[in-house]
């Protein structure tokens, strides 16, 4: 009955043994499982291939064949007012520069004051699409932007009408000035600046 | 004498084989103890974009939490890890925060535009009063009733400007392995889609939401002109938080005290009251459940009476019972919506003027509730 205790004993030890073997072993093997997925998944990630589309190409192409002509040149907003009455003026925003320069993105904001009113929002010629045009209440804001039309990129031009507006002057202040936002007044090619902050206008006076 | 040091060897053995087996089942249980005890805010965002066909993209996130007085709390660079196709998913520590009162959350994914919630269904120039909730434990919070716009890129200004796009327009064709600030939906290359992605919230003249709570508000009226190149979907639902019914939620007794805010709600907006009876069913492991709805009254700020609906009120009951079963029951557990649906009836009654809502409902997963 002893032996058989005994027996029964060493059978079961010899099992728990052979159980925390095994586990150990299924334990180490899942873990270099588990690092391996993690490495194919970081793999994956870091080989990303993304392919250029037929857009793309032809974006590349027509951006990379404008811009060749293209001189990086200062470019910069001045206005002209008309008087249409007492307290009504029509102003004009031209984007100036050298002619051979060339622009890709311009933004151009007004701050306005208490007793201004904005009026007949038209936008001009210097770029081919002008995705953005606001009149809140206390600004004007105009994005002109570059395109790609008929397989060709059409880049913002100098010595162009940029935007033209009507401004009411109401209420009971004379007001006599309008000023440009500074901060949020931009011209771009290729990522660069080239606004010429000491050009552009940063106060338009009303007669 | 022999034959009792090998039973003595062998006692021994099975002594140390028992403490051994002891010792590494109670160190899981530890493990899973100190996980359940995390104070965690788990946060589900929908980025405008498509991204089923792009793996691995996180987008660094700036989290602000505030209350009416202001910030409270600023977490930097949290990881936004995507979930499902524009859904992405990041976790704040809640650990040390105040949790008798209600927050707003601002969130600003990098290369994004800030977004700020009230709740779930009341975000942006309707976040007027902070409505969430944050409970001690594992809180889940699906905001992904509105869509994250992009274009504002490194270095971040909170609006879409001309140096952002021409950035993008300059590095059209470059591969992006590092996830260069004008790969928008960091797919390892700057692409025209970027560009599109960035124009469209340009030309919706699209900004980070301002933050009402420390009178700061600006509120211009806008009038927008332009051509969108790409139409993403936005989808807004207007409706009610409910209670939870299954597992049983546990609705906060008291209301938060709501101040009208200096910019208050145009003067359609107010309460929609919903009172809400009926059943919800579900299964779990195999096993049917099913819990009453009884009287359950719900509150929420709505922009207009057209948007105080039975319908919109029942479709709210079934998003917010899918999400406390999924919650308790880490998603294995489904709430069957043709046997729920039909038993659902909410009377609604809507109340111009200011709003008192229900705050978020807290999920109480360890309480069985009442059974049909």
């Amino acid at each position: 009955m002893k032996k058989l205790i005994v027996n029964i004993f060493i059978l079961f030890f010899i099992s728990i043994i052979i159980w925390l073997a095994v586990n150990y072993s299924y334990q180490k093997q899942l873990n270099l499982l588990q690092a391996e997925k993690n490495n194919c998944r970081r793999q994956l990630t870091e080989k990303k291939q993304s392919n250029l589309t037929l857009t793309d190409v032809s974006f590349i192409i027509n951006k990379d064949k404008e811009l060749a002509t293209a001189k990086k040149s200062p470019f910069y907003f001045n206005a002209s007012v008309q008087k249409l009455a007492d307290n009504l003026f029509r102003v004009k925003i031209e984007l100036k520069g050298e002619s051979e320069g060339a622009a890709d993105v311009a933004d151009f904001k007004l701050n306005l004051t208490e007793g201004l009113t904005i009026s007949d929002l038209q936008t001009g010629p210097a770029f081919p699409i002008y995705p953005r045009k606001v009149i809140a209440a206390d600004y004007l804001l105009v994005t002109g932007l570059a395109s790609t039309n008929n397989n060709q990129m059409v880049l913002g031009k100098p010595n162009k009408v940029f935007a033209e507006f009507t401004v009411e002057t109401t209420g009971k202040q004379n007001i006599k000035q309008i000023s440009v936002n500074k901060e949020d007044t931009k011209i771009y090619l290729n990522a660069e600046s080239i606004l010429n902050i000491s050009k552009s206008v940063s106060l338009i006076d009303l007669p | 004498m022999k034959k009792n040091n090998l039973r003595i060897i062998l006692i021994a053995v099975l002594f140390l084989s028992i403490i051994l087996i002891s010792l590494s089942s109670s160190i899981n249980k530890l493990v899973f103890f100190n996980r359940a005890a995390e104070n965690q805010l788990n946060i589900k965002i929908k980025l405008q974009g498509e991204y089923d066909k792009i793996t691995g993209e996180v987008f660094q996130t700036r989290v602000v939490l505030y209350s009416q007085s202001g910030l409270v709390k600023e977490y930097l660079n949290q990881s936004l890890t995507n979930d499902n196709q524009n859904i992405f998913k990041l976790t704040i520590d809640t650990t040390g925060l105040n949790l008798n009162q209600t927050y707003a959350i601002f969130i600003k994914p990098d290369k994004y535009l800030g977004k700020l919630f009230c709740s779930s269904t009341s975000f942006s120039t309707n976040c007027k009063t902070p409505q969430i909730i944050i409970t001690s434990g594992i809180v889940n919070l699906d905001l992904t009733q509105d869509l994250f716009f992009s274009g504002d890129i490194s270095p971040q200004d909170g609006k879409i400007s001309a140096d952002d796009i021409s950035k993008i327009i300059n590095q059209i064709g470059q591969m992006s392995p590092d996830y260069l600030a004008t790969d928008i939906n960091s797919d390892g290359m700057v692409q025209t889609v970027d560009y599109s992605l960035a124009l469209y919230s340009l030309s919706k003249n699209y900004t980070d939401d301002s933050i009402p709570f420390a009178g700061l508000t600006v509120t211009p009226t806008l009038s927008v002109t332009g051509d969108p190149s790409t139409a993403p979907t936005t989808t807004t639902m207007p409706g009610y938080p409910t209670s939870t019914p299954y597992p049983t939620s546990t609705t906060a007794p008291n209301s938060p005290t709501t101040t009208p805010s200096p910019t208050s709600a145009a003067p359609a907006s107010g309460t929609c009251k919903a009172i809400i009876n009926g059943k919800i069913y579900g299964n779990y492991l195999l096993i049917n459940f099913c819990s009453p709805l009884i009287n359950e009254q719900a509150y929420m700020c709505v922009s207009s009476a057209s948007d105080c609906t039975a319908t919109n009120c029942i479709e709210q009951v079934i998003t917010a019972a899918k999400a406390g079963i999924n919650t308790c029951t880490s998603g294995g557990g489904t709430i069957d919506e043709t046997k729920s649906r039909p038993t659902l009836n909410c009377q609604v009654e809507f109340t111009p003027g200011t709003c008192i809502p229900t705050p978020t409902p807290t999920i109480n997963c360890s309480n069985d509730g009442p059974s049909c």
